[in-house]
């Protein structure tokens, strides 16, 4: 990993876990690499973290998990949101949203 | 609500699927891995350059499997789980150390739940009513600290008035004969109560079977009912339910048997057998005739005790002002819980240190429990070490040596109840040898079990916290460098000395109580010169009687009840002495009642400490009679010895041998030196009788035993003892003929409970002697063996872990005494130091503790060579303990032990 590259902030993979699944249902190595991808690869996560953040979220009921079969015919775990997920999601999101804005006024006007 | 079921669900799926869960996880990662190696192949890396980078990007497997599973909830369940599974095969792997922990734990509960078990049961006053702070005593209050029963018309008064109060209830207690009229044969006397109707309603109880008391049930003379308890239930209809309704000879009455309280119910005290009563035949009797009874009632909601003392105060002033003759001095009433009245001081002091005692013995236990897993960790460092290198968190190394403590413990714990069970049980045996009143049938109660419970949690926790705190410490790489010594040096600290020091002081104070217990419970039977199977005896209290409470009186009453017994048949005399027949059983041990100084006319006393003692006490004129013993020189005490005649006493044999030089004394003077007597009244000895002990011990003196007899009739007395001889003495017909006789002479004098023979008393003493010889053998024994596997077991490991040094000292020449010596010395200084402070501590509580009067050399010559002998043998005990780990160390091979490590 670049070194200058910025840290994930503490307790923001959870927030991005749940917001990806929000498109759908994915296993551990699209949510990965979809957050690479997404984020152009300025956000890369020590890829064995989002397990132990998964299986929290499942643990909490905002998310769960059933094994399917992949595009390549191999069994994976999958992983959706449920409905208290989807509601928390947006709370998070929010919570966000607020946090940014006033980071960025102070980035601004301080 | 959803969510949390969820989870719910999710975490039980976890702890009941736990190796499917696992195996998931294992797939899943795996799949993950699986994925990266295939796009980065796809992308043109070689395989192996593909896995690589894979797992570098990945990061650590295993610790993120330990995270994963932590998020699953249930890491505690299943680590203990596991952790108890992997504790057991320890268990068998290190069988020594666990063997030595299991009966150190095992001894520890047994003492601690016997201890518990028999302290409260004999204390517990409740006798498994359920009492609170609203059940209440009521007394007359007659000054600072006296205090007087109720009689049953007053109690009429304040049933019918109080209105503070509700199930206001009266009791009167006695030992019963109890036997079924289809085998006569088999009597047994029991502690029962007399109560009022109302009785169950105060104590929240119903019986187990049948019906409680009804109102009516005290109407007529003719119909009694009774209740029993559920011991006598099980002992005399093996728990029939025919007995409901059958009839039973109590005190030579027939009763019918209305129903069976649950086990474990004998309110108040230790009570057996309840009759229904309303003391309905005194009423009409004059007023200073009604019997005394105890009263209680409950605190009504609303109320509080000030508002009642207010109430049940006026009640009694009315009833002062109506009946002046008995009432006059019965102006107020002492209100306390039922609980505070019952449990005195001296028996909240038993309590509290036998509390204290089992509370040292737990603490010992948890220090040689904390010995052998210090050790048993040590030797399982290497693993521990390489778990924590793996990913374990120092968490779950903490947790799998606690487990292995709490393990060992729960072994322990269970083998100890069994033990404990075990023991309670022949306790109950000796002291069914002999027809008690107070039935005492010690049980394990379901309480003690959550004690026992307890106290394993604690050993388990207190003596494995501190092994798995510093097992957690371990670094792999200081472990692998060093090696051993690094280990032992981590165990065998300063912690572990002082522990040892602390185990050393307290099993040589433990150890002294049981030598002093059994020093002060030795006595034998002497051979007798009179039948003790022929002579009864009961106590009298003329505290609470208006009339022979005064000074002068107590010779009426004797003449009084003299006249009386002895129109009945069977009887040959009857005296009155205030000395005790046996050895007295006191708060102070069994001593043969207290010593009082005096002075010979013909050997005057330079001073007080060179003044002479002996038991003194007053007797009848037939004191001789009821012993069928005649004067041995001179005359007896007889009836012109009057309180206005000259001053006389006789003395015991014991007393001529002991301050007399064997020469008969008759005719010289003595003069009894007590604050509050005639420093210028002399007594003078005008006869000798025969020495009536039943018991001494062996290690006292004639001077214990010598006794000074003034006549009944020249002294006052707030109590007595009647002796009766009598043919067939123990029939049960006596002792009821003098509650009888006392009662018709004033109800208001109160006759002891229990009316024995001597030979009986005897037994009793004989049978409470056994238990308590028996338990301190048994103590003091368990404390020893507990030393010496501690101490055995922290010297063995310290050896174990040398063994490599030893060898390479004795390759380069040193002899097995240096050896022997290089083990011995810091433990003997460290045995040494606990001694020490065993002796300080023992000198300065007895220092604290003897009134200062007693502060002599002699009450320390008592002392001390129990505390040597106690000392002594914990000396040898440590010395045994520690010897045989270093003579193992000077059999060491050397070429074995170096090739071996």
């Amino acid at each position: 990993m670049p070194k200058d590259k910025p840290d994930l902030l503490k307790g923001t993979l959870d927030l991005l876990v749940l917001r990806i699944l929000n498109s759908g249902a994915r296993h551990g190595y699209d949510i990965a690499r979809h957050i690479q991808v997404v984020s152009k690869d300025v956000i890369q996560i020590g890829e064995g973290s989002l397990y132990p953040s998964l299986h929290r979220l499942e643990k909490r009921g905002y998310i769960k998990a059933k094994w399917d079969i992949t595009e390549t015919g191999r069994r994976a775990k999958f992983y959706q949101l449920t409905a208290d997920g989807k509601k928390k999601t947006s709370e998070e999101e929010n919570k966000w949203q607020e946090f940014t804005a006033a980071v960025n006024l102070i980035l601004k006007n301080g | 609500m959803r969510r949390l079921l969820r989870s719910l669900l999710f975490q039980l799926r976890s702890l009941f699927g736990w190796n499917h869960k696992q195996a998931e996880l294992d797939e899943e990662l795996q799949f993950h891995i699986d994925m990266g190696i295939k796009e980065r192949t796809d992308q043109g890396m070689t395989p192996e350059a593909a896995q690589r980078e894979t797992l570098k990007e990945f990061g650590g497997m295993e610790k993120y499997k330990e995270d994963c599973r932590d998020n699953w909830g249930t890491r505690f369940f299943v680590d203990s789980l596991r952790n108890a599974r992997f504790g057991m095969r320890l268990c068998l792997r290190y069988q020594n150390s666990s063997i030595l922990a299991v009966i150190v734990l095992a001894l520890e509960i047994c003492i601690a739940v016997m201890m518990f078990t028999m302290t409260t049961q004999l204390m517990d006053v409740s006798g498994g009513g359920s009492l609170n702070e609203r059940h209440l005593y009521l007394q007359w209050e007659l000054g600072k600290k006296q205090s007087m029963p109720i009689s049953s018309q007053d109690f009429k008064h304040f049933r019918k008035e109080v209105d503070s109060l509700e199930n206001l209830m009266g009791m009167q207690a006695s030992n019963f004969e109890f036997y079924l009229p289809s085998n006569t044969k088999e009597i047994k006397q029991y502690s029962g109560i007399k109560v009022t109707p109302n009785f169950f309603g105060y104590t929240n109880q119903v019986p187990t079977h049948g019906r409680t008391f009804v109102e009516s049930d005290t109407l007529t003379q003719e119909s009694n009912v009774v209740l029993i308890s559920d011991y006598i239930w099980k002992d005399f209809f093996s728990r029939s339910i025919s007995a409901l309704g059958s009839e039973a000879i109590i005190n030579g009455k027939k009763y019918q048997i209305i129903g069976v309280m649950p086990p474990g119910f004998a309110f108040p005290g230790n009570k057996q057998l309840w009759m229904p009563s309303d003391w309905k035949e005194f009423d009409t009797t004059p007023r200073s005739h009604a019997p005394l009874i105890e009263v209680s009632g409950m605190l009504k909601k609303g109320f509080d005790r000030e508002k009642a003392k207010i109430e049940l105060d006026t009640i009694a002033a009315n009833l002062s002002t109506s009946f002046p003759e008995t009432n006059q001095e019965r102006t107020r009433v002492r209100i306390s819980t039922y609980r505070d009245y019952f449990i005195a001081q001296e028996v909240t002091f038993f309590l509290f240190f036998g509390l204290c005692v089992s509370c040292i013995v737990l603490l010992i236990a948890c220090a040689n429990l904390f010995h052998i897993i210090m050790a048993r960790t040590a030797i399982r460092s290497s693993e521990l070490a390489l778990r924590s290198s793996l990913g374990a968190k120092r968490s779950h190394v903490i947790w799998q040596v606690l487990v292995d403590g709490l393990i060992l413990s729960a072994m322990g714990s269970i083998l100890g109840i069994g033990l404990a069970a075990i023991g309670l049980q022949i306790a109950t045996q000796q002291l069914k040898v002999f027809n008690l009143p107070a039935l005492l049938d010690f049980q394990l109660q379901p309480n003690f079990l959550f004690f026992a419970l307890g106290a394993t949690f604690f050993s388990g926790i207190a003596s494995s916290i501190i092994p798995a705190w510093r097992a957690s410490k371990i670094e792999v790489y200081s472990f692998l460098k060093d090696d051993f010594r690094s280990t032992s040096s981590l165990y065998i600290g300063r912690l572990s000395k002082w522990t040892v020091v602390s185990q050393v002081t307290f099993s040589a104070i433990l150890v002294f109580i049981s030598v002093f217990l059994l020093k002060s419970f030795s006595f034998y039977k002497k051979d007798l010169p009179y039948d003790d199977t022929s002579v009864l005896t009961a106590s009298l209290n003329f505290e609470n009687d208006p009339l022979y409470g005064k000074a002068g009186n107590n010779n009426r009453f004797y003449l009084e009840f003299k006249r009386r017994i002895m129109s009945v048949p069977g009887v040959k005399a009857v005296a009155f002495t205030d000395f005790s027949t046996a050895i007295t059983t006191s708060s102070k041990g069994m001593i043969p009642g207290d010593r009082i100084p005096f002075e010979l006319e013909r050997q005057p006393s330079e001073n007080a400490s060179s003044l002479k003692s002996s038991s003194f006490g007053s007797v009848t004129p037939d004191y001789l009679d009821v012993y069928g013993l005649k004067i041995r020189h001179g005359r007896m005490i007889n009836e012109s010895d009057t309180k206005d005649s000259m001053k006389v006493c006789v003395v015991n044999t014991h007393f001529v041998t002991a301050h007399s030089n064997d020469e008969v004394p008759l005719g010289e003077r003595i003069k009894i030196i007590r604050p509050g007597d005639d420093p210028d009244e002399w007594l003078t000895i005008v006869g000798v009788i025969p020495s009536t002990w039943v018991a001494v011990r062996e290690a006292q003196s004639d001077i214990t035993y010598s006794q000074i007899f003034v006549p009944f009739a020249q002294t006052q007395k707030k109590s007595t003892r009647v002796l009766l001889n009598a043919h067939h003495a123990s029939n049960y017909t006596y002792a009821k003929k003098i509650q009888e006789i006392v009662r018709n002479i004033s109800p208001q004098i109160q006759l002891n409970k229990t009316i024995l023979t001597i030979s009986d008393l005897y037994n009793l003493l004989t049978v409470i002697r056994k238990l308590i010889l028996t338990g301190a053998l048994a103590f003091g024994s368990a404390i020893l063996v507990m030393s010496m596997i501690g101490l055995y077991s922290i010297n063995a490991f310290t050896v174990e872990r040398r063994k490599k040094e030893f060898g390479i000292r004795m390759a380069v020449g040193s002899n097995s005494w240096g050896i022997a010596k290089s083990v011995l010395r810091p433990w003997m200084i460290t045995i040494g130091i606990g001694l020490i402070l065993s002796a300080l501590i023992m000198l300065a509580t007895l220092f604290l503790l003897t009134p200062h009067q007693m502060k002599t050399s002699s009450s320390f010559f008592i002392f001390g060579p129990a505390f040597l002998f106690a000392a002594g043998i914990i000396g040898l005990v440590s010395f045994i303990s520690i010897v045989i780990p270093a003579w193992r160390a000077t059999k060491l091979e050397p070429m074995d032990v170096i090739r071996t490590e």
